[in-house]
């Protein structure tokens, strides 16, 4: 009787479909409707997004959308949450898609006004009215300390594109390893003092010898001898090398080293903190120089002791 | 603020537009950051393909009849040549020469889809994977999957679809390459540098690593080249000491004691190059010094006891065997002891670790020791040259240069300010012969920023106007943005053609006329060779036309 009636309401007044409501229930953010509803659930809104006549219609939640409408107001922690969230799930609504072949304008409407909205969340963390940098989460992030520094600067510049000369310039150490190019050998003599010889006597008179100290080798394998009146000659191997730097990291390794640091320093670490430190590498470092050599923030990119999708 | 529980939203081209432009921009950045590191990772491949999808929608979303067709004959293309799916923007050199048709039309389309926003050809790699995504929507799943393989950041010169004909090209260049590590051509000879740059980067390889034994004289040649490391041949060397490790314990002793004569240098040489387990001098040295002793000294007391004896036995060459002893009694103090003075002596034998050669075999091995001293220093190092298009030496450059974003809404912001206490400062009189459109200049560029925007100047008296331009250089094509400023009227013009110079003083004459703005694109489109052309007119601070036209 009861089921009877429901289904009877569902054709007077189009309400949701129950898979619609399980989706409500788990707080899904992006919840793709095939037909017409007629009744919203509460704390979401009903967008129909149309092209050429074409008709797309989602359910959104209410503040996911405030946040989407007005990139960079509101709670940025929540913005960040959320709006990675509901990019999440628009990927997986675009594998489906990708599944069957298919194409939808205004899916990527929803995807890439989030992925802009994202970004713009992600300044807002770091800076203070969008000026100055919030020195507490550059902090947090250890972005003030000189070893997460010499990567930063240094995925910057492998970004672009810098070569291994211009990393040692800029005193990048930690990218670079260095190699020996070639090596010369050569028999060095030097004169020394007559301090490091001493007058015997002998029955001929006195002669000239080497204090004790002197008459064994060096540890370097100097060896030293007297020459006329008292000079001693020190006779050595010198040998000279032509070092050349070579870059030796990549950015992941980098990027990995920095989430290491981090650790040590039992920092908390989020699922926005890469995408906080790129979004600073970007601001700060390459968008002076060329900004289509950015870094790519991807707000689908979550860490692997993240709760999986 | 309440939000309302419903809302439609009505999206237009424009919106699409500017979708497809992040969207192109993002698979831009993915791209330079994977060409970087010379790898792709599954999440940036997840995440190219996610865009390619989105930049597919959103060219099925804008698709007219134009563009419907000129993507015809990249369907074609591929068709006939299945190599064309793994096709990369870094491979467009080998492509412009074997498939020109193909590259031009892709030229065009992505110049078609990208209008005021293009930026260069490299955008060329997203839009012909979204135009591979569009092409297999109608295909059975496992194929689909197979082109979906074929839609990443970079495509490798050695990737299924295409390496016979690149492995093939090698071969006709007679380069036997290792196509490894990415984007990389690997060569392990030492062979003509310009010859393998040219070829790799014509195939579309991002980097050449190859050997060399003068990594200075390369790195003047090509400044940015990078040494990796040292390089150990598998040379003749090599494949002596693994004979030396099949001779048997008589020849290796021989070998031991025909070397142990010659001078330190050698022996520690040989050693290096050998290897200490097939080579030992300590044991060469020591080996030869015993022998040489023990025969001289034997062959002297024999030759003296034939001699005392009268017992005329055969000649053993006593000189020989007294200048074999002598030899062996002026080395016998570096191996008996560690004497102070071998160490400055006449044949420079160092005493380190007691190997030292006598004087015969010295001077005998002394051609050995001159070849070790001059090939010494020569090691041979692996090196890394970037390569880029210019390389290639082709005519048609296609560099991988990036025009600036699109400064029309920049232009148009200026175009709709006014500024009536100078308009007149626009029309030529002999009283401002010499300041005419200076004040106007001034006044128009007063607090209107754009960092990129390079201004260039063109001033007509007659018509009494001024073009404020900037010529942006992606390579083969060039971007004019300009903004021509007559009284009361202004002209902003986009344009994408091939040709480097622009004839300004012809281009403001066609503007200044009294035609209409769809006259005034075709006369300025064929005076220019445009592939895209867009002219938007204002009147008084107003726009009250334009006109877009695609080859």
């Amino acid at each position: 009787m009861n089921q009877e009636f429901l289904q009877r309401r569902r054709i007077l007044t189009r309400i949701p479909p129950e898979r619609v409501y399980e989706e409500v229930r788990r707080g899904n953010k992006f919840i793709v409707l095939e037909e017409d509803i007629d009744i919203v659930p509460e704390s979401y809104v009903l967008v129909d997004m149309k092209y050429k006549g074409d008709s797309f219609k989602t359910l959104v939640p209410q503040q996911l959308l405030f946040y989407l409408a007005n990139p960079g107001e509101g709670s940025i922690d929540d913005a960040l949450e959320n709006v990675a969230d509901f990019y999440n799930e628009v990927e997986d609504f675009e594998d489906g898609a990708i599944n069957e072949g298919s194409i939808n304008v205004q899916d990527i409407n929803w995807a890439t006004t989030s992925r802009s909205t994202y970004q713009v969340y992600l300044i807002n963390k770091l800076t203070k009215n969008g000026k100055d940098y919030d020195k507490s989460v550059l902090e947090d992030l250890c972005l003030n300390h000189e070893y997460v520094q010499q990567r930063t600067r240094g995925i910057a510049a492998l970004i672009l594109g810098k070569t291994a000369e211009e990393i040692k310039e800029a005193k990048l150490t930690a990218l670079l390893k260095h190699v020996t190019i070639s090596r010369t050998e050569k028999k060095v003599t030097e004169n020394l003092s007559k301090t490091e010889a001493e007058k015997v006597r002998c029955y001929a008179g006195s002669h000239w010898e080497l204090k004790p100290e002197y008459q064994t080798k060096g540890p370097e394998g100097e060896s030293y001898s007297i020459g006329p009146w008292g000079s001693v000659k020190k006779t050595y191997v010198k040998s000279e090398e032509i070092i050349e730097p070579v870059i030796n990291k990549q950015i992941t390794q980098l990027e990995d080293e920095i989430q290491r640091y981090r650790e040590g320093k039992s920092k908390k670490i989020n699922r926005h903190d890469r995408n906080l430190i790129r979004q600073y590498i970007n601001l700060c470092y390459i968008t002076k120089e060329n900004q289509h050599f950015q870094l790519d923030i991807n707000p689908s990119k979550i860490l692997e002791n993240d709760n999986p999708r | 603020m309440t939000i309302p529980g419903r809302l439609t939203v009505e999206l237009d081209e424009q919106d699409v537009q500017q979708d497809l432009h992040k969207i192109i921009s993002a698979m831009g950045l993915i791209r330079n950051e994977q060409l970087t590191k010379n790898g792709i990772c599954d999440e940036n491949k997840n995440e190219y393909l996610h865009l390619t999808y989105r930049l597919a929608s959103a060219i099925g979303g804008l698709a007219d009849i134009p563009l419907l067709e000129k993507t015809e004959g990249i369907f074609t293309a591929i068709d006939n040549n299945p190599a064309l799916l793994s096709y990369d923007y870094l491979q467009d050199a080998f492509w412009r020469n074997t498939e020109r048709e193909f590259t031009e039309s892709l030229d065009r389309i992505v110049i078609a889809l990208q209008k005021d926003y293009f930026t260069g050809l490299e955008d060329k790699h997203h839009v012909f994977n979204a135009l591979k995504f569009l092409g297999s929507t109608e295909e059975p799943f496992e194929t689909r999957m197979q082109i979906y393989d074929t839609i990443l950041p970079f495509n490798n010169p050695a990737s299924e679809h295409n390496r016979v004909l690149f492995t093939n090209e090698l071969k006709k260049n007679k380069i036997s390459a290792d196509v490894v590590d990415g984007l990389t051509l690997v060569v392990k000879e030492d062979k003509d540098l310009g010859k393998l740059i040219k070829t790799a980067a014509h195939l579309g390889f991002k980097d050449l690593k190859t050997i060399t034994d003068d990594y200075e004289i390369v790195k003047k040649q090509y400044p940015e080249t990078e040494v990796l490391e040292r390089f150990v041949p598998e040379t003749k060397l090599k494949r002596t000491s693994q004979k030396l490790s099949r001779l048997d314990a008589l020849k290796s002793i021989a070998l031991h004691y025909i070397m142990g004569n010659a001078s330190y240098f050698v022996q520690k040489n040989l050693e290096e190059r050998f290897g200490e387990e097939y080579f030992k001098p300590k044991s060469a040295t020591k080996l030869a010094f015993s022998v040489n002793l023990f025969s001289a000294t034997a062959n002297l007391l024999y030759t003296g006891l034939s001699y005392l004896g009268d017992l005329n036995l055969p000649c053993t060459y006593p000189k020989l065997a007294a200048v074999l002893f002598l030899s062996e009694v002026m080395r016998s103090p570096i191996l008996l002891e560690n004497n102070e003075m071998y160490n400055q002596g006449c044949f420079h034998m160092y005493n380190q670790g007691f190997i030292a050669g006598n004087m015969p075999g010295t001077i005998l091995f002394s051609p050995l020791s001159m070849y070790y001293h001059l090939s010494k220093n020569k090691h041979q190092h692996w090196i890394k040259v970037p390569l880029s298009s210019e390389q290639d030496g082709d005519k048609e450059k296609y560099l991988s240069r990036r025009a600036h974003t699109n400064f029309i809404p920049f232009l148009e912001d200026l175009a709709q300010k006014q500024l009536p206490k100078v308009e007149d400062n626009l029309r030529w009189a002999l009283e401002n012969h010499y300041t005419q459109g200076n004040y106007f200049t001034i006044e128009l560029f007063k607090k209107a920023e754009s960092n990129s925007f390079k201004r260039n100047e063109y001033r007509q008296r007659e018509s009494s106007s001024m073009t404020f331009y900037d010529i942006s250089d992606t390579g083969l094509y060039k971007k004019i943005a300009s903004l021509t400023c007559f009284p009361d009227q202004r002209y902003v013009l986009s344009v994408i053609n091939k040709d480097s110079k622009i004839d300004f003083d012809a281009l403001t004459r066609v503007l200044s006329t009294q035609k209409s703005v769809r006259e005034k694109s075709d006369e300025i489109s064929s005076l220019v060779n445009a592939e895209y052309l867009h002219l938007i007119k204002f009147e008084h601070g107003e726009k009250t036309d334009e006109h877009m036209l695609l080859r």
